[in-house]
């Protein structure tokens, strides 16, 4: 057992509680308190600090809402491990070393010729129709705007409507306003089993239960969905059917079909994140299937450029009130500038330029997918820009990421995509396309091949 | 029955029937197909199309699944009228055709100097300093551009830390990325029982019970405050010390010092929304006073421009991480380019330089509207951005609206922001930079004037 911690109250004022609230926070901070520390009991604490137990316990749950310690009825309390989770692994720090390759996150800085292109409409806005976009921005983006909006996704949703397409700060965003425009605080909403990091960040947000739905390798399985749809209530279920998130999962329009199906019998909306979507030409989004019942997002993050920060939603009539509301209330109104550059870019064929010279980035560095040891690449799917990388029995998803970080690659263990509490499996998502220099994710797939051969060198995850 | 209409099949992809449901829907919407058109029989397009009767069938039932078509059994399918639209939230209500003159929302100077200074900036970012911004930035904002607000608040009286800075997508977002820092769904916020923060929107969103506390002219009442904290031990005060909107308060030096006390002792966090603190430079920010217990919350909206969504959150220490986190759980983050875009508009001066403009005509206008309107003492304060126009005692909001619109004016009744269960205060806002022109705005105010008389003698005599 470590040395005994005591919270050092004296120096602050103000109410007790978040005296030793932010002495905690603080050790926490510093390291004196690592992930995996047990902490003192609400009696033991009490007895030490001469305060009564009703204080500890609301400084314990100061803490545990900020999501620092987490505590089990019978088990006691523990400093969390914020490596892995939503919020923490969510952090985009300044860029490291230059020769530290980051595949951890899918924010391409690799988009090729489409930085000068934004560059140049950004630069040719002239006074006159800077005037013109601040004059007026209505909540879902100004009219010209959406209908670019409706080009550049129509292939993708079949219909698109400008009267009903939303414009974001972001697919990030995007998914803020389609969850709490249809799932309130409390509520539940389903995810698949292993889903994309932001989300776990909206709900964490909004206060909003997460539930998980089975899958195999071709997305959520029907059965399992319809299940999930009797037991929990859910008000709508995020997902990304085409190129999935973390596993690349292509679902088959069958399996489309029979999620549709259930989610229509048990009135549950779909938000369909097809961020990946522009990747593929053939699959068949959700939306078209189920356009009353889908809130389709995409963004230009992959396909353009992250750092203009804009998404398109297309919404059900029903539900456009409501989702508008929810921009109203958070971010008031998305910046028409990077609407309008997007426009601009959609309009003189830059971004499709942009999308294609992106696909062709993900077909050509799947050879260094295919040539990865024991076929460990081989469930891809074709197209993809991310690796679900299954590791070697016994090899923990943050140990290997962990090394593999020691080695200068960023990879994202398999525990950013789990729900809190579930059974984390051995693997990692490799963003192979987010870094810019081929040759550097070339030598970093050797590295990757090596960890992988010799797992005695990946570290035992420390507990 | 039109003539021989084909839906376009060949270029969509995905099953048959879905293309066939699609390609009528687009010629729906493009007007090809009217409502009352009778469709193909199913035999027939099966066979101009080379499809299957099966698909043909299942194309139709979704179409009339989906609200198209309708199908009646012996008479074939007929394309349905087409669907009312979704309604539209307040804001973008489409401006009735009778409304000459609008003062319901803040729009942008057509004359102001923001547009023109924004397309500057934006012009002399070269195309590689541009790529570079693209890449994503750190998340709390490139220390570049950090050090540009903190510039900023500095001027407002602040001693601001670029480290306690985190960028926003506007005010309203660092609003509500430090509320939902402070206070989980079902906590408690105060803040002023008549306020413009769409409190029932954000707590929708956020599950927060916004409570509503009394406030007079001078701002959030110090008695009530005290006892809405004991009573509701409350997560976060949110209040708006200069220029509060709609009621146009400024808090005086001695009522700001005492809210701060107050919050100090209940060890309560204080929220100040600072957009309009550069009307009022000469009263200290709450963040001035209680640098380590108050989120200061502004952008460039009113000082500049609404357009580039330019905002700032300046923290306490220990609350800078986790906002950054609502930030990136929101919206990843603020466009580098807009917020180098911003940092060249601050450094430059341009900033000042519009805030002056702004501030010189909001001062004008205040005096425009004094000059025209009655019983200015509920105005709010000189010089503010908005006139509460507080209705006589029996004049309901309701009634008097319906009487301003028919003279061609529009607002927004006090009602609309009231929080919670709070009555509908009995006033009505007018936003003074609203209309185009000073002409505009003092012919719409001759006319809120000479309706306010008319419905005062009517119901006076009612």
């Amino acid at each position: 057992m470590e040395p005994k911690w005591t919270p050092k109250i004296e120096a602050r004022t103000g109410p007790r509680y978040l005296a030793i609230a932010e002495e905690m926070v603080a050790a926490i901070a510093a390291g004196r308190l690592k992930p995996g520390r047990r902490l003192p009991t609400h009696r033991e604490l009490a007895r030490r600090l001469d305060v009564t137990i009703g204080t500890v316990t609301r400084a314990y749950a100061e803490v545990e809402r900020r999501g620092l310690i987490s505590g089990e009825v019978g088990r006691g309390t523990y400093v969390r491990d914020r490596s892995a989770d939503g919020l923490g692994i969510f952090r985009i720090d300044a860029p490291a070393a230059s020769a530290f390759v980051d595949m951890s996150r899918d924010m391409p800085t690799a988009t090729g010729p489409a930085l000068a292109r934004i560059a140049h409409h950004a630069a040719a806005i002239s006074a006159g129709d800077m005037a013109e976009l601040f004059a007026c921005n209505p909540t879902a983006g100004l009219a010209p705007h959406r209908e670019a909006g409706a080009d550049w996704i129509e292939s993708r949703v079949g219909v698109a409507d400008p009267g009903r397409i939303v414009l974001a700060s972001g697919a990030q965003n995007a998914i803020l306003l389609a969850v709490s425009a249809l799932v309130g605080a409390g509520d539940v909403l389903l995810v698949e089993s292993l889903t994309f990091y932001g989300v776990k960040s909206t709900a964490n947000l909004l206060g909003i239960r997460l539930a998980a739905v089975e899958m195999d390798r071709h997305g959520i399985l029907p059965d399992a969905l319809d299940a999930a749809c009797r037991m929990r209530a859910p008000k709508a279920i995020y997902m990304t059917p085409t190129y999935q998130i973390p596993t690349s999962a292509m679902m088959p329009l069958d399996r489309r079909e029979a999620v549709v199906e259930t989610c229509r019998r048990h009135g549950v909306a779909i938000i369909e994140d097809d961020n990946y979507g522009f990747l593929d030409e053939t699959s068949v989004s959700l939306a078209r299937l189920a356009p009353e019942l889908c809130v389709y997002l995409t963004s230009m993050s992959k396909s353009v450029s992250a750092g203009l920060r804009l998404g398109y939603l297309q919404v059900p009539p029903a539900m456009l009130e409501r989702v508008l509301a929810a921009l109203r209330a958070t971010t008031y109104s998305t910046m028409p500038l990077a609407g309008e550059i997007a426009a601009r870019m959609i309009r003189a064929g830059d971004a499709a330029r942009a999308a294609a010279w992106y696909r062709d980035l993900a077909r050509r560095r799947a050879a260094l997918v295919a040539a990865l040891p024991d076929g460990r690449g081989r469930d891809m799917t074709p197209g993809s820009s991310q690796l679900w990388l299954k590791l070697p029995d016994g090899t923990s998803d943050g140990a290997f990421a962990a090394a593999a970080r020691a080695r200068g690659i960023g990879v994202m263990p398999a525990a950013a995509f789990s729900l809190d509490g579930a059974p984390v499996p051995a693997a990692v998502r490799v963003a192979f396309c987010a870094p810019d220099d081929d040759a550097a994710v070339a030598r970093a797939f050797r590295e990757l091949a090596g960890l992988l051969a010799a797992p005695a060198r990946v570290a035992p995850a420390a507990r | 029955m039109i003539r021989r209409w084909t839906p376009e099949i060949g270029a969509r992809g995905g099953p048959r029937y879905l293309a066939i449901v699609e390609a009528i829907a687009a010629d729906v919407a493009a007007g090809r197909l009217a409502p009352g058109d009778r469709l193909p029989t199913h035999r027939e397009l099966a066979r101009r199309l080379g499809l299957t009767i099966g698909t043909v069938t299942r194309a139709y039932a979704e179409a009339e699944g989906r609200g198209l078509v309708a199908g009646e059994i012996g008479r074939g399918t007929y394309v349905r009228e087409r669907p009312a639209r979704a309604v539209q939230p307040i804001v973008d209500r489409p401006v009735a055709p009778t409304i000459r003159y609008d003062l319901t929302v803040a729009r942008a100077a057509p004359d102001g100097p923001a547009a023109a200074m924004l397309a500057a900036r934006l012009a002399e970012i070269g195309p590689a300093e541009a790529a570079r911004l693209l890449d994503y930035a750190p998340q709390a904002g490139a220390a570049r551009h950090r050090a540009a607000a903190a510039a900023f608040l500095a001027a407002g009286g602040i001693e601001a830390d670029p480290a306690r800075i985190v960028l926003t997508n506007g005010a309203h977002h660092g609003v509500l990325a430090t509320l939902v820092t402070l206070a989980r769904p079902r906590d408690a916020v105060l803040t002023e029982a008549i306020t413009f923060y769409g409190a029932r929107a954000m707590s929708n969103l956020s599950g927060l019970r916004f409570v509503g506390v009394a406030a007079d002219r001078e701002g959030i009442d110090p008695d009530a405050l005290a006892e809405a904290i004991r009573r509701h031990a409350p997560r976060a005060v949110l209040v708006t010390p200069s220029f509060q909107n709609p009621t146009g308060s400024v808090m005086p030096r001695r009522r700001r010092e005492r809210i701060v006390e107050i919050c100090l002792s209940a060890g309560v966090t204080l929220v100040e929304d600072g957009v309009h603190d550069f009307l009022e430079t000469s009263l200290p920010p709450l963040a001035a006073l209680a640098p380590e217990h108050c989120v200061h919350v502004t952008s460039l909206s009113k000082a500049f421009a609404a357009g580039p969504r330019f905002g700032f959150v300046h923290a306490p220490r220990r609350l800078v991480d986790a906002i950054a986190a609502a930030v990136r759980g929101s919206s990843i983050m603020v466009s580098a380019l807009v917020a180098e875009a911003g940092a060249r508009l601050i450094e430059s001066g341009d900033v000042a330089r519009a805030a002056a403009w702004h501030a010189q005509r909001l001062r004008r206008r205040h005096a425009i509207a004094a000059s025209i309107l009655p019983d200015a003492a509920g105005a709010g304060a000189p010089g503010g951005p908005h006139w509460w126009l507080r209705l006589p005692r029996g004049l309901v909001e309701d009634r008097f609206m319906a009487a301003l619109r028919a003279a061609g004016v529009d607002a927004v009744a006090g009602g609309e922001f009231a929080v919670g269960a709070v009555a509908a205060p009995g006033a009505v806002r007018l936003v003074l930079g609203a209309p185009p022109t000073d002409d505009d705005l003092a012919e719409a105010l001759r006319r809120v004037a000479a309706t306010l008389s008319a419905r005062g003698r009517a119901d006076g005599r009612g």
